[in-house]
């Protein structure tokens, strides 16, 4: 901040102090990784959270399941995004870059403080005692999208921190203008992306791994990391009107304060257990530290935001309604109410508990209630925007432009109630009809752009195209993004509202019927790995009368973690986690996933854990008290014994005649690879529009 | 043996975050806010100049109201570019 007076070295050491921040959490994470994979369990976080067991894939990523090591992720990673805008702003934005090193490094301090005196988060906390073998890693989280998730997720609310602290840099410099516009900009959309393929990825850990079937919940967690996504698409949008027009100015700057509150808070829910979800994989020992800088921000920056309002002032008005930047409005506020719809639903536990002394929760359909007319208008919308042009349009332009997408969602209409069952569902037709005019509408704009290229320079279609494109990344990448997201909206439609879901119980070689498929419980299946027992079932599906897929669902059941003596039975004690039989499809997904009954194996694993024990008692215990040298090669043969005897007792699980049956779930839902396909697009369209671009220099 | 390792990282990192201070130099040089804001607000007028032209190709605004808004934007334009013409034109 000195350097703000003009000695600017100053601001070269601050900056200096930030690349050595980020090399510090760099040296951090090396050091705890190291621990995680060479099984180092006197450090406490890797004997509560990896074991010998662990596969190195997931020792790797187990840092990031607990406490401790997630915090030192947001440090390591504010560490790296802190240091890459501070490069590239190191010769612009004088007088705010001090201001936004400040904002930066405090919260940097914050989460560094945190581990230190937090309260039994610190990362580098050993044990006197070291263990022979650790917990464990929570087997929800062994699966690949676990990997990426988190730290993509965590990259998109750290990211955030870059445009929050330029904006408050630039509130306190009174330099809330285009060079800040700029800069924020392009931070805010490199925090968009990445929110966007960690929510992603979350979707598809629900799907494959969690074995309700589901892609969306509604759960805290999942609501948490799309609210700073919705917030951060309205400013992405809003920030366009204030460099097009001046306007918006104070509108944006509380957005972004909005976007890193809510990236904080959805950190606080993850890592406080405030709320019950099934992503909650913390305790609440460091709620109060988060809810107080949560505070602080809100209050700084409002009256910060609130002192600064004769800068803020807006340099014109909106001139039509029918013009692009009344539709960004309209587009913000409606972005804005459905995440204040998710923000009310999802503390609503707490908010009922605080003036009923009762929690009630909110389930999914109150969600999918109030916000599908909203998501279903802001699909009109994302189609209307790109389609008029700054200030004003036309009644002749707009009839230029509107009268393709309208024919196309007239016929789409048609074609829908003529030939699908797609008015059994009101949203999902207005959703699939509004997607036709939205789609429509994107390509006629490339291809109108395009077309005029050719007809001045010439060139192919495709290279008109990506000539086009190239030239007006943000445009173009926008468009795709429109693309992107319009197909994700009609692949949520398509498989909420038409999926058919069945429970079915079968045994052996028995057969049920989900719409035009038959599902025939071919075998069960009984194996073990290190880790768990996994019990499934080969199912054969015929579809109209030919084979479409063989699927093995299983269900795993680990080894207890909470240091009990592990027997066999106590595999059943611990989690369990599904893996689906999923034939995935353009037109639809056909997924299953078993229940198996295993009273009979759990009663069998109870009388030989009870046989073990006494056996333990009676002859291995006297004869290691009469020679303590024994316990080596005893404790081996045991381990082979009990190995063995779990195979015979979980074999019986598949021999032929034990025809114990079993629940399966089918599900046959339309259009979800839709969901992936449209994200991946979005997420390409983000990079493309991120992508910086060569300055032009033209004459005026 | 952990002392040492603290003390040598403390001194490293010590001298690194020093460093701009042992030469003579003022320290890195860093655009006038000024020029920056105007340089941004230069090139956010020439994507608006373009974004009016790609109206036009894609038939939102009639040759008419494009030369109209395309003869203010181009006002604006100038009326940067003099800006940042008189303030470099200071500086030097």
């Amino acid at each position: 901040m000195i350097g703000t007076r003009g000695d600017r070295r100053w601001v070269d050491a601050s900056r200096r102090s930030v690349y050595a921040f980020c090399a510090l959490m760099v040296l951090s994470v090396v050091i705890i990784e190291h621990a995680f994979l060479t099984d180092d369990f006197g450090f406490e976080v890797v004997a509560s959270h990896s074991s010998i067991e662990t596969p190195n894939f997931y020792k790797f990523t187990a840092m990031w399941s607990s406490q401790q090591g997630s915090l030192l992720l947001w440090a390591f990673i504010l560490g790296i995004v802190a240091s890459v805008s501070l490069a590239a702003t190191r010769h612009k934005l004088r007088d705010l870059v001090p201001w936004a090193t400040a904002v930066m490094m405090g919260v940097a301090v914050f989460f560094t403080g945190l581990m230190l005196v937090g309260g039994g988060v610190n990362p580098f906390a050993t044990l006197d005692v070291v263990p022979v073998d650790g917990s464990g890693l929570n087997p929800l989280l062994q699966h690949p999208s676990m990997i990426i998730h988190p730290p993509m997720l965590y990259i998109g609310y750290v990211s955030l921190t870059v445009p929050f602290a330029f904006a408050i840099g630039a509130l306190i410099s009174r330099r809330v203008d285009a060079a800040w516009v700029k800069s924020t900009r392009g931070f805010a959309l490199i925090a968009w992306t990445f929110l966007s393929i960690g929510i992603i990825l979350g979707s598809r850990w629900s799907y494959t791994e969690l074995g309700w079937g589901g892609y969306w919940a509604w759960d805290p967690v999942e609501n948490a990391s799309i609210m700073p996504w919705l917030i951060t698409t309205a400013y992405i949008h809003s920030i366009m009107v204030q460099e097009k027009r001046g306007m918006l100015k104070v509108w944006n700057v509380s957005l972004i304060v909005a976007s890193f509150s809510l990236a904080l808070l959805g950190t606080f829910l993850v890592r406080s257990g405030v709320l019950q979800s099934i992503h909650a994989f913390g305790d609440s020992t460091v709620g109060p530290y988060f809810l107080s800088l949560i505070g602080v921000v809100v209050a700084g920056s409002t009256w910060l935001i609130v002192s600064r309002l004769d800068i803020l002032r807006s340099e014109r008005r909106i001139d039509s309604l029918a013009s692009r930047e009344a539709v960004f409005l309209i587009n913000n506020l409606l972005l804005i109410a459905l995440c204040a719809i998710v923000f009310w639903g999802t503390f609503f536990p707490l908010i009922s508990e605080l003036f009923t002394g009762t929690r009630s929760t909110l389930a999914g359909p109150w969600f999918d209630r109030y916000t599908t007319p909203v998501a279903v208008v802001l699909v009109l919308f994302t189609g209307i925007g790109p389609m008029l042009s700054w200030r004003r349009i036309s009644w002749a332009g707009a009839k230029r432009v509107f009268t393709l997408p309208l024919i196309a969602a007239g016929i789409a209409l048609v074609l829908l109630l003529i030939f699908t069952d797609a008015a059994e569902s009101f949203w999902a037709l207005a959703v699939f009809t509004l997607a036709a005019f939205t789609v429509v509408a994107l390509l006629q704009e490339t291809w109108r752009a395009a077309a005029a290229r050719r007809r001045g320079v010439g060139g192919s279609v495709p290279g008109s195209i990506w000539a086009v494109a190239v030239r007006n990344r943000r445009r173009y990448g926008g468009y795709t993004v429109h693309l992107g997201l319009v197909i994700v909206l009609v692949g949520i439609a398509a498989s909420s509202s038409f999926e058919t879901k069945r429970d079915v119980v079968l045994r052996p070689g028995e057969s049920a019927r989900v719409q035009d498929y038959k599902v025939t419980y071919v075998k069960p299946t009984a194996t073990r790995n290190d880790q768990a027992l996994i019990f499934g079932a080969w199912l054969g599906v015929d579809r109209r009368g030919e084979p479409f897929a063989r699927l093995h669902p299983t269900r795993q059941y680990h080894q207890v973690t909470d240091g009990r003596p592990r027997g066999i039975a106590t595999y059943f004690d611990g989690e369990a986690t599904s893996e689906v039989g999923l034939k995935a499809g353009i037109r639809s997904d056909f997924w299953t996933s078993v229940e198996p009954s295993t009273k009979d194996i759990q009663r069998q694993a109870k009388v030989a854990d009870a046989r073990f024990a006494a056996y333990m008692r009676q002859v291995v215990q006297p004869a290691v008290r009469k020679n303590p040298a024994l316990i080596g090669p005893m404790s081996e043969k045991l381990a082979e014994i009990q190995g063995l005897a779990t195979d015979k007792i979980i074999g019986v699980y598949e021999e032929a005649g034990h025809d114990v049956p079993v629940t399966i779930r089918v599900i046959v839902s339309p259009m979800v690879t839709w969901i992936w396909i449209g994200a991946i697009i979005a997420i390409l369209g983000a990079l493309f529009a991120a992508w910086p671009s060569r300055t032009r220099r033209r004459p005026a | 043996m952990t002392v040492v390792w603290f003390v040598l990282m403390l001194v490293a990192v010590g001298a690194f975050v020093s460093y701009p201070f042992w030469g003579r130099k003022s320290g890195s040089r860093a655009e006038d806010p000024e020029i920056a804001a105007l340089e941004a607000a230069r090139e956010a007028k020439y994507r608006e100049i373009r974004d009016a032209e790609i109206d036009r190709e894609s038939g939102k605004l009639s040759e008419d109201d494009f030369r109209e808004l395309e003869a203010e934007l181009k006002r604006d334009a100038v009326a940067i570019l003099d800006r940042l013409e008189a303030l470099r034109g200071k500086e030097s």
